[in-house]
Order: structure tokens, then C-alpha cells, then sequence
């Protein structure tokens, strides 16, 4: 009888220890302003399994932690530097040193030229908290100084920003990537660092020409938003995505490529993106699931679908937490259920047995 | 019987769901240099109840949040401003301007005037970013924003270092807390702030002669480290508890004041403070609990300092650690694996059926 029953608990342990998909923080996290060295703090405090991070480059060459060509968006820079703006009326980050750039206060998201917060129930952009853009070295040693202070393995997810804007300016900022984690030691494919970024060709420049083994993921979106010269119709294709398999690790799709939406925004199906991706031993990690933009339980629905219906491989989620809480929550709900009927059957038929006997 | 089995089974669930001791986050949280605002953060997003900051004053009146009265200890000082220090070879907060202070990079603690890292396993004190100092102003508005992103309802522990010293410089440190604090509409008690000090005579002063309805705490130690004037063997008595308890909300002591420890770090004993102090109401919020520090063993620290000697919060540099040990010592060890839980409830039934069965033979 004692056997029985540790044959079932037994089983329901094994269930319980299923994986669930990563769990990407992008630009850090929604709480504090976007890509701050405090925001990535948090986004490693929660858990998530990678931190996402974009680069740009300064005019002397130094790899800038913003998301942005320009300066406005998240940056006090008219004011601290009047005069500067280019024609358009904003500040681009290329056409600043570094020394010029520290001097800058980062707060959170504003419509550049005008002011207002984006998402406004986010840290209010008019605190004076002074927040300050960083280097990608810092940010390499925030993530290796906190990997060892926590104890905890947490990786790196760095996007390249255009690529092709900066060769028009004379720049190889994949050589200066590539340069700034191998003073790292950081060049493996083990190493707590993936690199990305939106040109597909530029990936294979990396991989081929400049001979990197670090693990790269293709960033996907739609032909029509002028990203990047690559055709991305192309790539989503079978015989794209059978290209791709030989220089990446996993996409990077834009989350409407991955499922259908009608026009009031309900899911009504899958495109073949990920299914093909794993016939290829690609992962998929879809972007970007906001909270703040689903109201209601539609982003619980959200993630469910796509963790079991679409079985991506992880979660390009402004907020680590909740995703990370939703996804355990969901294991251990499923974990007990099972644990449970098991259980319960194991006794009906123990009480069966001895009453027949 | 099967009433006695639902009974022990629905008691046994709300038992489980009993709120945990406080966690509070010391100087931000041990993972990065303390009492910067990363840490700070981080101490938040590890779901810290509270985080601790210490705040002294600089030359031109501005609330730095800094641990000690000097700056060598955390930052570049002795670099930036070689000539600017005193007899001591100390470097004083006191003695520059908040834009000076600024200037300032902060680095994990070391032994001043030398590299040695403090706490070794900790950030690296060598690391080339350029975390820096932040005034009272910038860390309550961190706090006031995170609570409204994060929807959560972080608190602030503000401890104001060494008031007898700043009272030497003709300055009253608790006057310009309370007034910054004030700015933000931070006055009562149910704001998410607490204040705590040393000298208590100074607690005393601003609960009566400034009028101040927040939550105050009173730290102890010991009267040989000459922390500060007041008298700590009367105010651990029960005589200086009552009188505490018509000031303050909670007593923080050095834990070691609660417990004896024997010279391996293992607990011998309870001291009687905790129950006299919660005789008159006093919450009590022992200092400091280091996973990275202490030579025994950790879990067993808490759970003696949770079930023992019921403190009602924990003031530790690893937050995340001790919420999560304190939420296994809660839950009790069959419910919280359900399976165990139905397992054992399943048997109790099974051997009631089969007694039931045995009477009907």
C-alpha cells in the first residue's frame, strides 16, 4: 500500500518540475526609467532570466545604453545642450561624446518636442531623481558584479540599433560590440551574453565575417515599418527561417507575426513562424507583452495562449514580475491539480481494494 | 470524528496564511553598494516591507543618505578632494556642499584607506560604475514613484545618524528631515514613513516639541559604544520600556540584545526584552541579520528569532532570504506541499472509514 502511494507521489513530483519559457525584462523593467542601470537592478531582483538592453553609438565611439537614435525621448538634452538638435528639431546620440552625455538626466518616456508621459501610469517623468544613461561596460558590470553578489546566473540580451545607419556614418558598431565583451572574456557561446538586432544580414556578418560564437537571436517585424533593409517576408518564410537556423539561435518576432489578431485585438489563430522555427531547433521569444496595455485579465489569457497554444520559448515582458508570477502560478496550479487527482485516485482505490478484500 | 477532521483541516489553513514578521531591506539590500539608489531599488523588487536608509547632513544643509559621518569608507574622497580632510585623515560629510558631494563616485564598502572589500563575496568595491551619493529628496521620490508603478506599498525606515553630533554644528538634523518630509506630505502615522534614531532623548524631542504624528522607532545598544547619550540599560528596563512606549511605535535593537550567543554563534538563550517590550505594545525589529556574516547557521536564526522570540520584523541586508525562509517557517510543513497535505488528510480518512467499518462488522 506504502508503495502505491509513493508510486503516484513519485509521478506528481516529476510533473511538477516542468520547465517554463524564459523570461525576458525588457529594457529592464517598467517600474523605473527604461534601460537604467536601477530598472536593470530590479529586472535582475525579479528573476528574470535575461535582461534586455539596447546600444548606440556616441560620437567618440562609446557603446550608449539607449533605445533611441535620439536623445529626446528619454533625456533632459535641450536643455542642457540648446542648439545642437539636427534639422528635425532632435538630439542624436551620434552626434555626442560621451563626457557630453553624462551630463544628461534620464527620466521616463516623453512624446519627444512636446512632453507628455507615454505610458502614464509608469515613474512620473517629472521626478528629479537623477537617473543617468550608462555605457554598455557598466551595464556588463552591473550583470557580472550582481551574478556574483546574488549568486544568481542572470544573462545579457544586447540589441544592436540599426546597424546600417551606423555604417552610413562610418561606424562598425558590431566590431565595437564585439570588442567591448571580449575585454569581458565574454565570446562564447556559455557566456551570460546573446546579442540581437533587427538586420538580418548584419547577423551574418558577425557570425561569418567576424567570426563570433556568441549565441545571436534574429529581431522580426513587419517589411512595411522601414527597420532595417532585410525582407522579412523572407526570412518568416520556411525557406527563410531554414537560412536563418544556420547563423542564430532563436528569433526575436514581433508577437503579431507569431499569432493572428482580429480587428478588436482577439487572438484567432497562429502563423506557422513558430512552428517552422522549431522544425529548424530555432526558439521563439516574442515581443513585447506590456500589462499596462491589456486591460482586464486579457493578458493573463494572453500569456496562457501563447505559453500553451503557441508554445513559445520565452517572454519579451516590460513586466518580469508579473509574467514570472503568472508562469509559476500556472506550473503549481497544474502541479497541485495533478498531485491531487492522483492522489485521490490512489485512495479511492486503496479503500476499494480493502473493502473488497 | 469527521467533524474533529474538518475542523483540525480548516484551522490548519488559515494558520498557513498568517501575515509573516517585516522584512526590511538594510541600506537597500547587500547585493549592491548600499544605500545607493540601485540598491535601493533592488531592495523594493525583493519585496522588502520596508528599506532602511541612514541620512546626515551635509555643509549646506542638504539630508545625504550616507551610513557614516565620513566618506572614506564608500567613495573616492581621499582622490577627488586629497587636502579636505581632517586630523583624523577622515574625509567629513559635514564639511562639504551637496555639489561637491556629488562629484563623489560610490563603491562597495572598504576598510578606508585601503582596497580591502568589507564583505568579499559581495559587488566588487573595484567596479568602474559610477554609482553616486543621493539626498533625502531623490530617495523619497523613488519611493513615492515605485509606489505608483509597481502598485505596491513600499515603505521607508529613515534612520537620522548621530543627531548629538549635528546639534554641534548648531544644526537640528530631525528639523530638516521633518520639514523635507513635510514637502512630500509625509506627517502621519500612516505614511509610509518611520524615522529612527540612537538618542532617544531626540525621539522624545520630536514626538513632543515638534509634534511630529509619524511613527518613530527607538534603536538600543549598548551603553560602551558611546553611540550616544542616552541611557540604554535604563531604557532596556521595564521602566524605560513604558516610558518608550508612550513616544515610539517599536524598539530596533542590536539582536544581540535579545538572544545570548554562545562563542561558535549559536543561540544559548532568550533575554526578556522582546516580551516586555511587547507587554507595553512596542514592535520590535532586531538588527542586523547577515547571511554573507554569520557563522552559524542562518535558518536556524530566523526561524529561533521568528517562533521563539516572536519579533515582529527582520532588518537584514538579504531581504529576498529571509522573506523566503520566513515564508517556510510560516506555512506549516504538511500544507505546503498540497500533495503531502491530501496524503495525510487522505489516511486520517481512510483510518476513519476502516473504524467505521470495524464497529459495522
Amino acid at each position: 500500500m506504502l508503495l502505491y502511494f509513493m508510486l503516484f507521489y513519485c509521478l506528481a513530483i516529476c510533473q511538477g518540475l516542468q520547465q517554463r519559457p524564459l523570461v525576458i525584462g525588457h529594457r529592464g523593467s517598467a517600474y523605473l526609467p527604461e534601460l537604467t542601470l536601477a530598472t536593470q537592478s530590479m529586472a535582475h531582483a525579479f528573476g528574470a532570466d535575461f535582461i534586455e538592453i539596447d546600444v548606440n553609438l556616441s560620437k567618440d565611439n562609446q557603446l550608449i545604453v539607449i533605445h533611441d537614435l535620439y536623445l529626446d525621448g528619454v533625456t533632459n538634452v535641450a536643455e542642457i545642450h540648446p542648439g545642437r538638435n539636427r534639422s528635425n528639431g532632435l538630439n542624436y546620440v551620434i552626434d555626442f561624446t560621451l563626457d557630453e552625455i553624462r551630463q544628461l538626466t534620464v527620466r521616463e518616456r516623453v512624446r519627444p518636442l512636446n512632453g507628455t508621459q507615454i505610458y502614464p501610469l509608469r515613474f512620473p517623468s517629472r521626478s528629479v531623481v537623477p537617473f543617468r544613461l550608462s555605457t554598455l561596460n557598466e551595464t556588463i558590470e552591473l550583470l557580472l558584479g550582481l551574478n556574483r553578489a546574488t549568486g544568481r546566473q542572470r544573462q545579457l540580451l544586447i540589441e544592436i540599433k540599426k546597424p546600417e545607419y551606423h555604417t552610413e556614418n562610418n561606424r562598425s558598431i558590431s566590431r565595437v560590440v564585439l570588442g567591448t565583451l571580449r575585454a569581458y572574456n565574454l565570446t562564447r557561446p556559455t557566456d551570460p551574453v546573446v546579442i540581437q538586432t533587427f538586420h538580418i544580414e548584419e547577423l551574418m556578418n558577425i557570425r561569418r565575417n567576424l567570426g563570433s560564437e556568441l549565441r545571436l537571436f534574429a529581431l522580426m517585424t513587419l517589411n512595411r515599418v522601414g527597420e532595417s533593409s532585410s525582407d522579412y517576408d523572407f526570412y518568416r518564410s520556411r525557406e527563410g527561417i531554414a537560412n536563418l537556423s544556420q547563423t542564430v539561435q532563436a528569433l526575436a518576432p514581433d508577437h503579431l507575426l507569431v499569432v493572428d489578431y482580429d480587428s478588436n485585438g482577439t487572438i484567432v489563430g497562429m502563423s506557422n513562424l513558430t512552428k517552422w522555427a522549431h522544425e529548424y531547433n530555432l526558439q521563439v521569444y516574442p515581443y513585447t507583452f506590456r500589462k499596462d496595455l491589456f486591460p482586464g485579465s486579457s493578458f493573463e489569457n494572453l500569456v496562457d495562449y501563447f505559453w500553451h497554444t503557441v508554445q513559445v520559448d520565452g517572454f519579451i515582458t516590460d513586466h518580469p514580475d508579473y509574467v514570472l508570477q503568472l508562469l509559476e502560478n500556472d506550473i503549481t496550479k497544474n502541479g497541485s491539480k495533478n498531485l491531487a487527482s492522483h492522489l485521490f485516485l490512489s485512495i479511492l482505490t486503496f479503500v476499494f481494494i480493502t473493502i473488497c478484500l | 470524528m469527521l467533524k474533529i477532521f474538518l475542523i483540525a483541516f480548516f484551522l490548519s489553513k488559515i494558520y498557513q496564511t498568517i501575515e509573516r514578521p517585516l522584512v526590511i531591506g538594510h541600506r537597500g539590500s547587500a547585493y549592491l553598494p548600499e544605500l545607493t539608489l540601485e540598491t535601493q531599488s533592488m531592495g523594493h523588487a525583493l519585496h522588502s516591507d520596508m528599506i532602511e536608509i541612514d541620512v546626515c547632513l551635509s555643509r549646506d544643509n542638504q539630508l545625504l543618505v550616507v551610513h557614516d559621518l565620513y566618506l572614506n569608507a564608500v567613495s573616492n574622497v581621499g582622490n577627488l578632494y586629497p587636502n579636505r580632510n581632517r586630523s583624523d585623515g577622515y574625509h567629513y560629510v559635514i564639511d562639504f556642499d551637496l555639489a561637491e558631494l556629488r562629484r563623489l563616485t560610490i563603491h562597495e564598502r572598504t576598510i578606508p584607506f585601503t582596497n580591502t572589500q568589507v564583505y568579499p563575496s559581495r559587488f566588487p568595491s573595484s567596479s568602474s560604475i559610477p554609482f553616486s551619493l543621493s539626498t533625502l529628496n531623490e530617495t523619497l521620490e523613488l519611493l513615492l514613484g515605485l509606489r505608483r508603478s509597481t502598485n505596491q506599498q513600499y515603505q521607508l525606515l529613515i534612520e537620522i545618524k548621530n543627531p548629538e553630533y549635528h546639534s554641534q554644528y548648531n544644526r537640528s538634523i530631525s528639523e530638516i528631515l521633518l520639514s523635507t518630509l513635510a514637502a512630500y506630505n509625509l506627517t502621519e502615522l500612516t505614511d509610509p514613513i518611520v524615522i529612527q534614531t540612537f538618542h532617544i532623548e531626540e525621539l522624545i524631542h520630536i514626538r513632543k516639541n515638534h509634534g511630529s504624528r509619524l511613527r518613530l522607532v527607538a534603536l538600543l545598544t549598548w551603553n560602551w559604544l558611546n553611540e550616544s547619550s542616552s541611557d540604554y540599560d535604563f531604557y532596556r528596563s521595564e521602566q524605560g520600556l513604558q516610558n518608550l512606549s508612550w513616544i515610539v511605535q517599536g524598539i530596533a535593537p542590536n539582536m544581540e540584545l535579545l538572544v545570548n550567543f554562545d562563542s561558535n554563534g549559536s543561540i544559548i538563550d532568550m533575554t526578556n526584552l522582546t516580551s516586555l517590550a511587547h507587554k507595553y505594545q512596542l514592535a520590535v525589529y532586531p538588527w542586523t541579520f547577515r547571511y554573507d556574516t554569520y557563522k552559524g547557521n542562518f535558518k536556524e536564526l530566523i526561524d529561533f528569532f521568528h517562533r521563539k522570540v516572536q519579533v515582529d520584523g527582520f532588518i537584514t541586508s538579504q531581504p529576498d532570504l529571509v522573506i523566503k525562509l520566513l515564508e517556510q517557517t510560516t506555512t506549516n510543513a504538511m500544507g505546503e506541499l498540497p500533495g503531502i497535505s491530501m496524503l495525510l488528510y487522505g489516511l486520517i480518512f481512510v483510518i476513519y472509514l476502516l473504524m467505521k467499518m470495524n464497529t459495522s462488522i
